[in-house]
């Protein structure tokens, strides 16, 4: 359980962090989502005790980081993709780790067993590709057995084989009942692993729900929808309280129903439908829409609004 | 998953110290640059002799020789290179980010440097000892025959080659707190190299009686005199100074470790 209270985080005029609360639930994957200087990596280093909260507080099973008794055996993490020296071997950058907290040193082989890094131990970790170098942070994040994971980034930079190895690795982790926290600007990435999703933009919470409902409502934002009887069905729909845009091809973008509310108003009228979707491309749409206004950076030109 | 042995597992400093003493033996640097040290050191320090071995058969020494700060010239320059290695005991975790790992691992900063300095000043230590008495042997071998040479035996030799040897690891243990101070490895090789070497020229170019005054509080003044058998007119006596730079250490070591707890990492 991580409990995250009125945190906030000033550097100079600039409120990186700004008054966030929210609770990371034991036994599944919470997502942490929000465009690139959101203030998700600051968040999460004032949870690992690493930045000092300008106020508020994070803690860990009540406690903060800086007094668990064993640091490495409550919470693993992965913070950087390089967070060891270029000239230390894997193996010894994680024996220096495990002697720390007085964790068998059998743990380091069966970490680096998991993470496929066994072949390659001996080896200067200056001499490994980003991926492996992603999976040595990995190996590092569990070398205690640890019932938190925070992972900040992890697939950034990694190709198709090692973001798929990412996503199993995680779903097997809190399969075995474990605490995940990941954070990621990709809202398709997070749809894929997360069961539960905390939005921040501009260091201030957005959203904290459910990531089925997040799905379904923001799919709710845009369903398409195809009728030859557009002129019965589009005044149901806006007497229903939807928004419906007409597009170019002859569908309708439907906004504020859900998608089976649709189905029956159509039903009730009488109106065929040809056409009736939630569209996943939507849901990426929603989080842009969802964070433009606090993303910090970002390009002037919108993306163009996709049809399919 | 954890079945919390707490006592068995707490991060203590001598798991902390264990854990450096393995961090700085398995990174090739350390020991590269330990060499390196004793080399220059030791070559230096015979280069020197060998130049008196030639001046005395050429009839071109007219001033009298003491053998003993004589062969320890080399260590002058082994200290600069103690000085860089013990920055770069801290600069080097924060440039490679291995500092998040660390302080992931021990939450307590303050246990973390003081892990870092035993284990450095322990490790300099063994190095210095090493050098000097190698400085000094090699030195005396090189000169026996020419000029009248010291022995270990001899009144105040003994103090002043195990003390250069005790010296140089405080000098490095005051680099490693420059490191922490400045963080960035360039800064502080920069501030430790104008602390110990530019600092007394420009207190050279003081006034008369502030100049001498001054100067003989400076690092470099007090290494003068651990290398001299014989009083240094002007200066602190050996272990007076000796004492004065280990509190110079202190002070920023405390000073280190304040800021290292106030930062962000």
């Amino acid at each position: 359980m991580i409990t995250v209270h009125n945190l906030t985080k000033v550097y100079g005029e600039t409120r990186a962090v700004d008054n966030l609360s929210f609770e990371i639930a034991p036994g599944r994957i919470t997502g942490f989502l929000g465009p690139n200087g959101a203030g998700k990596s600051t968040t999460m280093r004032m949870i690992m005790g690493l930045d000092h909260p300008t106020s508020g507080a994070a803690l860990i099973k009540g406690v903060h980081y800086h007094d668990l008794p064993a640091p490495l055996r409550t919470v693993g993490a992965l913070l950087e993709a390089k967070s060891f020296h270029p000239g230390r071997s894997a193996r010894n950058h994680l024996i220096s780790l495990a002697v720390t907290n007085g964790l068998p040193l059998e743990r380091v082989d069966v970490v680096l067993e998991e993470t496929g890094l066994t072949s390659v131990a001996n080896r200067r970790a200056g001499s490994f590709s980003l991926g492996m170098g992603q999976r040595l942070g990995i190996a590092g994040a569990l070398l205690g057995d640890p019932e938190i994971l925070l992972l900040d980034e992890p697939v950034n930079g990694l190709d198709p084989e090692g973001i798929l190895w990412i996503r199993n690795l995680l779903k097997g982790l809190a399969a075995q009942g474990r605490t995940i926290f990941v954070s990621s600007h990709l809202m398709s990435e997070m749809a894929l692993t997360a069961d539960h999703v905390v939005v921040i933009g501009r260091g201030r919470l957005i959203a904290d729900t459910e990531m089925r409902d997040f799905i379904e409502s923001s799919s709710g934002v845009s369903i398409r929808v195809r009728t030859p009887h557009s002129d019965i069905l589009y005044p149901a729909l806006r007497s229903a309280g939807g928004t419906v845009v007409e597009n170019e091809d002859g569908t309708a973008s439907v906004a504020g129903l859900p998608i089976a509310k649709i189905g029956d108003i159509a039903l009730e009228s009488r109106a065929a439908l040809h056409e009736l979707s939630s569209q996943s491309a939507s849901l990426e749409e929603a989080f842009m829409t969802m964070t433009n206004d606090s993303a910090t950076f970002h390009s002037h030109s919108t993306p163009a609004k996709q049809g399919v | 998953m954890t079945t919390a042995t707490a006592t068995r597992s707490e991060a203590t400093f001598w798991r902390t110290v264990h854990a450096e003493w393995i961090k700085i033996r398995s990174v090739r640097s350390t020991m590269f640059t330990l060499l390196f040290m004793a080399i220059l050191g030791v070559g230096i320090s015979s280069l020197g002799a060998l130049a008196v071995r030639a001046a005395t058969n050429s009839g071109h020494l007219h001033h009298a020789i003491n053998p003993v700060t004589h062969s320890l010239g080399g260590t002058l320059i082994a200290q600069i290179a103690i000085g860089v290695l013990g920055v770069l005991v801290f600069t080097g975790e924060i440039s490679s980010g291995t500092l998040q790992s660390t302080f992931a691992a021990v939450p307590q900063r303050w246990k973390v440097l003081l892990a870092k300095v035993l284990v450095y000043f322990i490790i300099a230590l063994i190095a210095s000892e090493i050098v000097a008495f190698a400085c000094f042997f090699a030195g005396q071998a090189i000169m026996s025959g020419v000029v009248t040479t010291a022995n270990l035996s001899d009144p105040g030799v003994l103090r002043v080659v195990a003390g250069t040897g005790l010296y140089l690891p405080v000098i490095g243990v005051l680099a490693l707190a420059i490191g922490v101070m400045i963080r960035r490895t360039a800064g502080a090789i920069t501030a430790f190299v104008g602390i110990y070497l530019v600092l007394p020229l420009l207190v050279s170019a003081l006034p008369s009686p502030y100049s001498t005054d001054i100067d003989k509080f400076l690092p470099f003044q007090v290494s003068q005199t651990m290398l001299s058998n014989v009083p240094v007119p002007g200066s602190l006596s050996p272990w007076t100074g000796f004492f004065v730079v280990v509190a110079y250490t202190v002070i920023l070591i405390i000073i280190a470790g304040s800021l290292l707890k106030a930062r962000d990492a």
